[in-house]
């Protein structure tokens, strides 16, 4: 089996193939290959032409858009219940006594109370906590978690003894 | 990269830049070689050797650009692309069984010839590529053992193993196309 195999594996003889047919060959190769190189040439031109056009593209793109407006941001104006904190306690004390709105003179004493308490004037903050709770009449007696010791301890005292 | 790969890369490069002169020299020195491969490769019959040689020199020159020769010479190079096309052939006749084979046979072959040239070409066309490769430079380019082992980076005791092998499958698969 190994002979019948080597023979039919062995290499056969061709005749070369007629000059014809060579040159036919070579023609249409060569015209292939010339055909081959035209595409990739202009494969790369092509290229170029997509790169310069996105250049362009985006060139335009950047010219039409409009400058970013920025995000000032102002500070909130201080509203006239606010106190601004260079005021001294006697100077917020001052202001309530002008006051002629019993919501705002109340939140006035409050924070006058808050600074005398600060300054360690226990005297004057007590006097002033007292005030803000008569003014501001019920809606302030509740008990908060922001009130100061002194403010609570007054509230809770009211309560009790009411 | 050896004297012969610096060359055929040489021969390329100015084949890709146009260079006609180029092209013509690599088609002269191989032409013949992939004509008898084709012949080896189609078991005896010559009738569509040069139809199959044309189309496998066309693309050949249209993907000049992916030989790389430094992984082989230009010659397997060619080689592979002729077996693709020597595969593609024979699926395509085998698809259409009707049509009468275009064989010519040298005059001292059986008329039985006919039918072991096609089985040949069919069992050779389905081996698994590295058996081909084996037979191809045993049977084909007529390489010792030897020479074998060290182009594929074997022992030759592991190139005559793997010979055994391929020339089993060859026969089973010649056999299968028999029955």
């Amino acid at each position: 089996m190994n002979d019948e195999l080597d023979d039919m594996l062995k290499p056969r003889e061709v005749p070369a193939a007629p000059a014809e047919r060579q040159a036919q060959l070579l023609t249409c190769t060569m015209t292939q290959l010339k055909r081959t190189r035209q595409f990739s040439q202009v494969k790369v031109g092509a290229l170029w032409v997509a790169v310069f056009l996105v250049g362009v593209s985006l060139g335009w793109l950047g010219l039409q858009r409009e400058p970013e407006q920025l995000a000032i941001q102002t500070a909130p104006q201080a509203s006239a219940s606010e106190i601004p904190p260079l005021l001294t306690a006697a100077q917020i004390e001052l202001q309530a006594e002008k006051s002629d709105d019993p919501v705002q003179t109340a939140q006035l004493y409050r924070q006058a109370g808050d600074r005398f308490l600060e300054a360690q004037d226990l005297r004057s903050a007590l006097r002033c906590y007292r005030i803000h709770l008569n003014e501001g009449g019920p809606d302030v007696r509740a008990v908060l978690a922001s009130d100061s010791w002194l403010l609570m301890n007054l509230k809770t005292t009211n309560v009790t003894r009411r | 990269m050896s004297e012969q790969a610096w060359h055929e890369q040489g021969l390329r490069d100015a084949a890709l830049a146009g260079d006609a002169q180029a092209w013509r020299l690599l088609v002269e020195q191989h032409q013949d070689a992939v004509r008898r491969y084709l012949a080896w490769r189609l078991g005896g019959y010559r009738s569509v050797i040069d139809d199959l040689a044309q189309e496998s020199w066309l693309i050949a020159a249209r993907s000049l650009r992916r030989f790389a020769p430094e992984r082989g010479a230009f010659q397997h190079w060619l080689f592979g692309i002729a077996g693709n096309v020597c595969r593609n052939h024979l699926r395509s006749r085998r698809r259409s069984r009707q049509q009468p084979l275009p064989v010519h046979l040298e005059p001292s072959e059986e008329p039985s010839s006919e039918e072991r040239a096609e089985r040949v070409a069919q069992a050779l066309a389905e081996l698994p590529e590295h058996y081909e490769r084996l037979l191809r430079a045993k049977y084909f380019e007529e390489a010792s053992v030897e020479c074998i082992a060290q182009a594929e980076g074997q022992t030759a005791k592991a190139i005559e193993s793997t010979l055994t092998r391929a020339r089993a499958a060859f026969r089973e698969l010649y056999q299968r196309e028999t029955s």
